[in-house]
């Protein structure tokens, strides 16, 4: 994940000092400083000027409080006021992402375009390579006319003097299944028909307009409530995010005020057993391949763009099921907090997955450590639950199903792995109906799995490392 | 050059989310040539972060406020040559 990003600091920011308000109990009074307080006058404006930085930030907030950003009459309601009514329980945002309109750009269309710099040269390999003779000459100077161009690109490599460039529009060029589109005003939304959640749009947007819905007022709610009994059920990929060892990661999250905090590898554990099962069960019927089910994302690929993969997808459930299931099996009243890098796994916590009351992404974990003032590597250890595996924790890192697997059926099958859902690995997969590569098939949408999920807070390749450190206990 | 040159990485709650984790995952990955002339630890929290913009390191004794993962490299290589 990127980390050199402001836009991405910026929501941290705005997440830490929510919480702290909350723990300070004076969220509805405090919440409106927070703009002022981050966009003061003596620092340069971002935009055009501060106001209308504040007013961005008072539209995250808007958003991360859990209110849907519709239209002008939310200008005329204060901050306090939706702080109070989000901690009465009316936020009803529905949408698990969704764009903030002021913050979007509006980025220019994405096209192919020739600057000034173009000479104008005799070679002309613009226009030789074009495919289809899109590109004419007026005054010496190349042009692309854009109602032709197919956005190949050819002319943009051949250019000798750098004089043709591209101009993206972030969200849409990552986004794998086409789901996010410009509406009539030039700003982004998102088809929710297509939407996968796989978070790309929101990880890359260099505006940080797309937001995803946050629980962190429920989550604090619950959690201090001395009537209602809690419980965190951190995602394996976890033992990547912070400078410590599991044994604190777990004290740090019960520290916030959790009853118990329950490894979703344990509930990994269950997802080997009953998917390796399976597996060879479908293997003797003659089934020619099986591909996993825990990445959400991927799930909704397949249900909304990918229809004839469907026959050959896993039923067994994801980990954060089998936790949860565990969880409500011995305290049936309590409420289970799923802690997750994962966007997807809000999507289907909420479709799927009636055990799991709320979904808080490790963003929104470190935002509670810090208003909590709990520095993790710090804490005393807490035991680790001595049925959990290394292959359970595995499940962190892309390769980790698949090894959980072969360590359970043997080595004799053909698998493979594949990392991301890019246009390319999209075609292999639905390739398999016809002609399977390998007989177990793990997916994850995100390239290197879960550690490099959309709302982590290690860079993958320090998470890849703090990992492994973590597996070789 | 006798003495090593003390840098500290402040992997505080505050210091790690808003950054501090590019900052290991620099320090982790430099040169043998530049971490030769290094004593790395990690702090808990320095205790600043309310006042001073996180991430913060402390490089012998100088604390810097808000470093990126390239100024970050920038700092260790001018010390280096100080000290020469």
């Amino acid at each position: 994940m990127l980390y050199d990003n402001f836009a991405m600091l910026t929501k941290r920011e705005l997440l830490i000092r929510i919480v702290k308000l909350l723990k300070e109990k004076n969220l509805v009074d405090g919440v409106k400083y927070i703009p002022v307080e981050m966009r003061p006058r003596s620092k340069n404006p971002i935009k055009c000027c501060v106001h209308k930085d504040r007013y961005i930030l008072k539209h995250k907030i808007i958003s991360i409080l859990g209110f849907e950003i519709t239209d002008e009459e939310i200008d005329l309601i204060p901050l306090s006021d939706f702080a109070q009514k989000s901690l009465d329980n009316k936020n009803a945002k529905e949408n698990i992402l969704s764009v903030v309109h002021e913050a979007c750009s509006a980025c220019m269309q994405s096209q192919y375009f020739v600057t000034n710099m173009c000479r104008g040269c005799e070679g002309r390999p613009c226009l030789m390579n074009c495919p289809k003779a899109a590109i004419s000459f007026k005054g010496g100077k190349a042009c692309i006319t854009q109602e032709d161009c197919v956005g190949c690109g050819l002319c943009f490599k051949v250019c000798p003097y750098h004089a043709i460039v591209y101009t993206p529009v972030p969200c849409e060029d990552v986004c794998p299944v086409k789901a996010i589109s410009k509406s009539e005003d030039g700003t982004e939304q998102i088809d929710k028909s297509k939407c996968i959640y796989c978070g790309k749009c929101m990880q890359t947007c260099p505006y940080g307009a797309i937001m995803e819905r946050s629980k962190i007022i429920d989550i604090y709610k619950s959690i201090t409530n001395p009537d209602k009994k809690i419980i965190a059920i951190p995602a394996p990929a976890i033992n990547g995010q912070f400078n410590a060892t599991p044994g604190q990661i777990l004290a740090a999250i019960k520290a916030i005020g959790f009853d118990e905090v329950v490894e979703v590898a344990l509930g990994a554990e269950d997802t080997s057993r009953n998917e390796a099962a399976e597996f060879k069960e479908r293997m003797e019927e003659g089934k020619p391949f099986m591909t996993t089910s825990c990445c959400p994302a991927y799930v909704g690929w397949v249900d909304k763009h990918a229809p004839t993969l469907k026959p050959f997808v896993s039923d067994t459930r994801s980990p954060m099921v089998y936790a949860a299931r565990r969880v409500k099996e011995k305290y049936p009243d309590a409420e289970v907090v799923f802690i997750g890098p994962c966007l997807a796994k809000r999507y289907e916590a909420e479709m799927y997955v009636p055990e799991v009351d709320y979904v808080m992404s490790f963003e929104e974990l470190g935002a509670f450590l810090i208003a909590y003032d709990i520095d993790v590597n710090a804490m005393e250890e807490l035991p680790l639950d001595p049925e959990v595996t290394k292959y359970g924790r595995g499940y962190a890192q892309a390769g980790g199903v698949m090894g959980a697997i072969v360590h359970a059926v043997g080595p004799e099958y053909k698998t493979t792995n594949i990392e991301g859902l890019d246009k390319k690995n999209q075609m292999l997969l639905k390739s398999f109906v016809k002609k399977p590569e390998a007989q177990f098939v793990e997916v994850m949408a995100c390239e290197g799995g879960c550690v490099n999920g959309p709302c982590s807070l290690a860079p993958l390749t320090l998470a890849k490392r703090q990992i492994k450190k973590a597996l070789e206990k | 050059m006798t003495n090593k040159i003390n840098l500290k990485i402040c992997v505080g709650t505050m210091c790690y989310v808003m950054g501090g984790a590019e900052l290991k995952d620099a320090i982790e990955t430099l040169p043998a040539e530049l971490t030769e002339h290094l004593n790395i630890t990690y702090s808990p929290c320095l205790g600043c972060c309310e006042t001073q913009r996180p991430p913060l390191i402390e490089i012998n004794g100088k604390r810097i406020a808000g470093v990126s993962k390239i100024n970050l490299i920038q700092i260790v290589k001018e010390e280096i040559r100080n000290a020469v």
